[in-house]
């Protein structure tokens, strides 16, 4: 392996301390915890600073600091630029999560908003396609910690990405989303200092000059802005990034924690802090040539690039940043997945009549299976994270407009919400094996978008806002 | 929405994904992962050689221990992937061709994206007007 930095002991020491510290952190927040409300929700009452780091460091993640880079050596400033677009997700839910805290009070999960809005048809169809992405975006976090400890030292693929699940379970099952919460806002500062240091460290010692000398020189393509695979890269990233957001239970269950009024605010504000790290991110991938940095794999493209611009000592920086980042997102995902299925599987489906204790128990029991489901599944490395990732987006830009119609257009009915999201998935995976990966969410948000539209124009009912006001419920 | 603008995203979205078979050896977005085979660190330089009769330029990379090497970036045309020892020996990987998207295509394509998004903003402005 080349630019390896960090020898296995010290990788292995770092490991540890890491461990230790987030699951003694995780247990000292866990303390608090006494209801449902406070383990999955952190009691509701989420202010404006935690809100705000929570929502960028959760977006800060395996995208940003690996897949960017990715992206960025594959379809060159478009990748870097179409990568930032992302922050759209978040700015435009910014609305979304004012009006969601206002038509459910009492809700849980995006699912149960589905369930009380559309009915069952599509709360099915919604409900597999979160748990889908759900899956891959765990996944990918963790082989990208696999990813990132054998590109900066000698332990195993196997090795780092055991560790990064073993510690986000266990931290994410002590102190529930209240601990999350708590640590996304250190990782979040964590990585912001990390980014900025080696941007900086990158410039100075690669000029633009340079780097736009050897650019030209050995990749050209990178610096063209009418290449054509980037071109059609640039807006599927941006309804991928809309998609994730929309419809995950990450952002949902956040919104739903945020107390009144905070949640506009720092969806808006996460959104424009985290718009301009991508581009910090991807650059250093420019730089990867020039500083003698040819990848095995393209995901690996930023640990490496940072590894050689720090030395031995800035291997061991990287790795804490980019640690950090998984760590911040895989945790989230953890207790926002597991809130959907204990509150959309476990309630709705097996165990209506559930007390708070017992569905508590269930929310424990399913972030251990989750984690060890992931672990299977990661074992094989099957695609680039790059790829892997927006494999889902096929999935997740389909309920763009259900999500939006649902909230704010009392028009469309289950049925119709329920085919869009079907017939866009199901496109979005034709556009992906056809024709690649950067064309899943575009194709899926236009067919979705385009089913919609037929059952708005058809609609001859008037959904009733009420409803939702005593969501959630539980099937019949 | 208009139905001739629904009609309009659906043949924007057919032209997109039309004509896009092509062989195994070709790479349409510019970049490709070799197989080096260099985990003994024998070779230490991968070299492009563009197949054109009138071709001046040469990629080249720096080598290290590693199973694969991805290279990005490139342009148009055919190219053979040599791999240089440091006895100065040489040996070639299969050729490859790049041959990227039709302009047309990567546009049809991107114009149909921004006219989502840009449904997207206004819907959602106009959504928000009104709960105002």
């Amino acid at each position: 392996m080349q630019a390896v930095q960090i020898d296995s002991t010290s990788a292995l020491l770092i490991l540890c301390a890491f461990g230790v510290a987030w699951l003694a952190w995780g247990w000292y927040l866990g303390r608090k915890n006494k209801t449902l409300d406070d383990f999955a929700l952190a009691g509701r009452n989420v202010g404006f600073a935690l809100a705000t780091a929570t929502a960028m460091a959760t977006w800060i993640t395996s995208n940003t600091t690996l897949v960017a880079p990715q992206l960025t050596l594959q379809f060159g400033v478009w990748g870097m630029l179409g990568y930032s677009m992302a922050a759209l997700g978040l700015l435009l839910f910014a609305p979304l999560a004012e009006r969601i805290r206002k038509l459910m009070p009492h809700g849980f999960t995006s699912g149960d908003f589905i369930l009380a809005r559309y009915g069952r048809a599509a709360w099915a169809v919604f409900i597999i396609i979160s748990l889908c992405y759900a899956l891959g975006w765990l996944v990918s976090l963790s082989m990208a910690g696999g990813l990132l400890l054998s590109a900066l030292s000698d332990l195993s693929y196997l090795t780092g990405m055991t560790a990064i699940l073993l510690i986000c379970v266990g931290y994410t099952l002590m102190g529930g989303l209240r601990a999350v919460i708590a640590t996304d806002f250190v990782q979040s500062i964590v990585i912001i200092i990390g980014v900025v240091v080696i941007a900086v460290v990158c410039i100075n010692t690669v000029s633009f000059e340079t780097l736009h000398t050897e650019l030209s020189a050995r990749q050209p393509e990178l610096l063209n802005l009418l290449f054509p695979a980037a071109i059609m890269f640039f807006f599927n990233n941006v309804f991928f990034g809309i998609g994730e957001i929309f419809h995950s239970n990450v952002w949902w269950s956040r919104a739903f924690a945020f107390a009144p009024g905070i949640g506009r605010r720092s969806y808006f504000t996460a959104g424009l802090l985290w718009l301009p790290i991508p581009i910090v991110t991807g650059f250093v991938a420019l730089a990867a040539v020039t500083l003698g940095v040819v990848p095995p794999s393209p995901d690996m493209v930023g640990p490496m690039v940072a590894a050689k611009l720090l030395g031995d000592i800035g291997a061991v920086f990287v790795f804490i940043v980019v640690f950090s980042a998984l760590a911040s997102s895989m945790d989230s995902l953890l207790a926002a997945t597991s809130d959907l299925l204990t509150q959309d599987v476990f309630r709705k489906l097996l165990r209506p009549d559930s007390d708070d204790m017992s569905l508590l128990k269930a929310s424990k029991v399913i972030i251990v299976l989750l984690g060890l489901a992931t672990w299977l599944i990661s074992l094989p490395k099957l695609a680039t994270l790059g790829a892997l990732l927006n494999f889902t987006g096929a999935f997740v830009a389909s309920t763009i407009w259900p999500i939006v119609y649902g909230i704010f257009d009392r028009r469309l009915t289950g049925k119709w919400a329920a085919l869009a999201m079907t017939l866009g998935t199901v496109s979005g995976l034709c556009g992906y094996f056809l024709v690649g990966f950067y064309v899943a969410a575009i194709v899926s948000c236009s067919v979705s978008l385009l089913v919609c539209r037929v059952g708005l124009a058809r609609a001859t009912t008037l959904f009733d806002w009420q409803q939702l006001q005593e969501a959630p419920r539980v099937l019949k | 929405m208009n139905p001739r603008i629904i009609y309009m995203l659906l043949v924007l979205l057919l032209i997109a994904l039309s004509g896009n078979s092509v062989s195994a050896t070709q790479v349409r977005e510019g970049y490709i992962s070799l197989n080096v085979n260099n985990k003994n660190s024998m070779y230490e330089r991968l070299t492009l050689l563009p197949k054109q009769h009138n071709a001046v330029i040469t990629y080249t990379y720096p080598l290290h221990q590693q199973d694969l090497a991805f290279v990005s970036g490139l342009p148009d045309g055919e190219y053979q992937p040599v791999l240089q020892a440091k006895d100065g020996s040489t040996q070639s990987l299969p050729p490859f061709t790049v041959k990227h998207y039709p302009l047309w295509q990567a546009g049809g394509l991107f114009i149909l994206g921004l006219a989502v998004f840009v449904a997207l903003l206004v819907t959602l402005f106009n959504y928000q007007r009104s709960e105002d």
